[in-house]
């Protein structure tokens, strides 16, 4: 090597123990930050909920909510309820004829939908069509000080924004739901009947002998809580935006699937409650084959 | 009406003291004390990023101190309840940059929000209000039923001012009034923070680095330096007087500002490589 040219000193990697303690480092700072988002969501909550049992919204700023958040979202969850209903018969009729019990198969599919799909379903389209709406419209007012001009004229944000939106989604998912269930319980017997030959009067009385008012309640019960989820996780992501268009995409897209991932973890939470509550009032249970 | 000129026995409007503003470990105004009394106009002035929106936002209680306290007519902002602060708010108007409209609503829907959040005025009293404010803006009556995305930067700007006076406050922030506007459009605005000041007999305050509008509405000129180029023991407030001795003002900071000169900051940068020979 002649000795006019430079030498170049490469950085020495970092070592085992350098590397743990940042890769330490890295976890701490995502377990703090989770925390924190924990933290800040559950003051947001606690405000609303003051906001809620001090003053209600005025009927003009929660009806164009109601229109919006419950209304509008009749068609998506009824279309989609009625797919779901027909794409369970499709996938259970099999396994059923093989065992001879297709008259039966109204027990399965109706149970499944009243208790699980139809608040799932309605609480997952309430999450994708109106949360990350939620979210990207507060963002922006976020972004655009539109939320800081309501405070500068004196008026709450929190109680003018958050307690309207979360009054509608709170009030309407069951109805969303009901709809979720009722077209679901329609779609698969139309394609049941209809499209399998099965016969139409023992899969109503089926139906009837095992889906009993408790089961209907259920679904209800868990979809108020999953309601709630939606229109706080939302509003929370909305009113904590980043700045720019890319923080509002972000603020959108976060709640959604936050919204999705509570649901998941609530309606497993819930589920495993209310069959305690069941099986506490109602210890025999009817068997399926009899 | 005129306004009422202060003198030094009344007590300032609003009063900074010993005002400290950080996000974490960001210090953006440091120590400010400040009095600004009724019926003036104090502009407050300096290069982006030296404070001058946060300081508006902590004179209104949007951002809280983090050391120090803001006295808006004898109280501190930081001590009220919630409820108290609200009462305190309506006596202000806030002029944000962009106006800050609300897109849901047409432009006599955001005029007579305030009106219709805190008062019981009958629909027919609100929309002669609201006629009112559009006039004495310069817009004419057929905005009113147009949408801010309808609108041009300057009209914005009118119905935001239109929307600031609907409750007659005591006192209006600025934040960049002139920021985006054509010159025209900008003498425009300018003129309408005198008249606004002539017929509301309010005190305002208004944040710019346009020294125009400085200079045109003023009667006080208050300069803010930026923390990060500053010494430690440096007070952040360069200059404060009238706007007509700004010019002879001793620091070649306050004078480089006011004459749009880059100097020194140019070889500031040229020396760290930030702009291209």
């Amino acid at each position: 090597m002649s000795s006019d040219t430079p030498v170049i000193s490469t950085p020495r990697p970092p070592g085992v123990i350098e590397r743990s303690a940042n890769w330490f480092a890295d976890l701490g700072e995502i377990v703090i930050d989770w925390f924190s988002g924990l933290g800040s969501l559950s003051v947001f909550s606690f405000r609303t909920f003051g906001w809620l049992f001090s003053r209600l919204p005025r009927r003009e700023t929660l009806l164009p909510c109601f229109y919006e958040i419950g209304v509008r979202s009749m068609p998506v969850v009824a279309l989609t309820g009625t797919f779901i209903g027909m794409v369970l018969v499709v996938q259970t009729f099999v396994q059923f004829r093989l065992m001879n019990m297709e008259s039966r198969l109204g027990v399965v599919i109706n149970l499944s939908l009243v208790r699980e799909l139809g608040p799932v379903l309605a609480a997952t389209m309430l999450a994708g069509r109106v949360g990350s709406s939620i979210a990207a419209e507060l963002g922006t007012m976020r972004v655009t000080e539109q939320i800081d001009a309501l405070t500068s004229m004196g008026t709450n944000p929190i109680y003018y924004l958050v307690v309207p939106r979360f009054l509608a989604c709170l009030l309407l998912i069951p109805a969303l739901t009901i709809m979720a269930d009722f077209m679901g319980v329609i779609g698969a017997y139309v394609y049941a009947v209809v499209f399998y030959q099965i016969d139409s009067h023992h899969y109503l009385i089926n139906s009837q002998r095992f889906v009993g008012y408790f089961d209907v309640f259920a679904g209800l019960f868990k979809s108020l809580f999953f309601g709630a989820a939606i229109a706080l996780i939302s509003c929370h992501r909305g009113f904590h935006c980043d700045p720019g268009a890319e923080g509002v995409g972000r603020a959108a897209t976060n709640a959604f699937v936050l919204s999705f991932v509570v649901i998941m973890f609530l309606n497993l939470i819930l589920g495993i409650f209310l069959d305690g509550v069941y099986y506490s009032f109602w210890p025999e249970v009817p068997k399926i084959t009899s | 009406m005129v306004a009422p000129v202060a003198n030094a026995e009344t007590p300032p409007l609003v009063r900074l003291d010993g005002l400290h503003v950080a996000f974490g470990r960001h210090v953006v105004l440091r120590d400010l004390n400040l009095d600004i009394h009724r019926g003036r106009t104090v502009a407050i002035i300096g290069e982006s990023g030296c404070g001058k929106t946060v300081l508006l936002k902590a004179i209104i209680g949007l951002l809280r101190p983090s050391r120090g306290a803001v006295y808006f007519d004898g109280n501190n902002l930081a001590q009220l309840t919630e409820k108290e602060l609200t009462w305190q708010r309506i006596r202000f108007g806030f002029l944000f940059q962009q106006a800050a409209l609300f897109d849901s609503m047409t432009v006599a829907q955001n005029i007579s929000f305030p009106l219709r959040q805190h008062t019981v005025k009958r629909p027919d009293e609100i929309r002669r209000i609201v006629l009112a404010r559009i006039a004495e803006v310069g817009l004419p009556e057929d905005v009113l039923a147009k949408k801010p995305a309808e609108l041009s930067g300057g009209m914005r700007k009118r119905v935001g001012l239109a929307r600031a006076l609907a409750l007659e406050p005591e006192i209006i922030l600025y934040d960049e009034p002139t920021t985006g506007l054509d010159p025209i459009m900008g003498d425009v605005i300018n003129e309408l923070m005198l008249s606004t000041r002539r017929h509301h007999a309010v005190t305002s305050v208004v944040v710019t680095h346009d020294m125009r509008t400085a200079r045109k509405v003023a009667d006080r000129v208050v300069m803010l330096y930026p923390l990060s180029r500053l010494e430690a023991d440096e007070p952040q407030i360069l200059y404060d007087g009238p706007p007509e001795a700004i010019d002879r003002c001793p620091d070649s900071r306050v004078t480089q500002f006011v004459r749009g000169e880059a100097g020194e900051r140019l070889m500031e940068m040229r020396r760290r490589g930030m702009v291209v020979e």
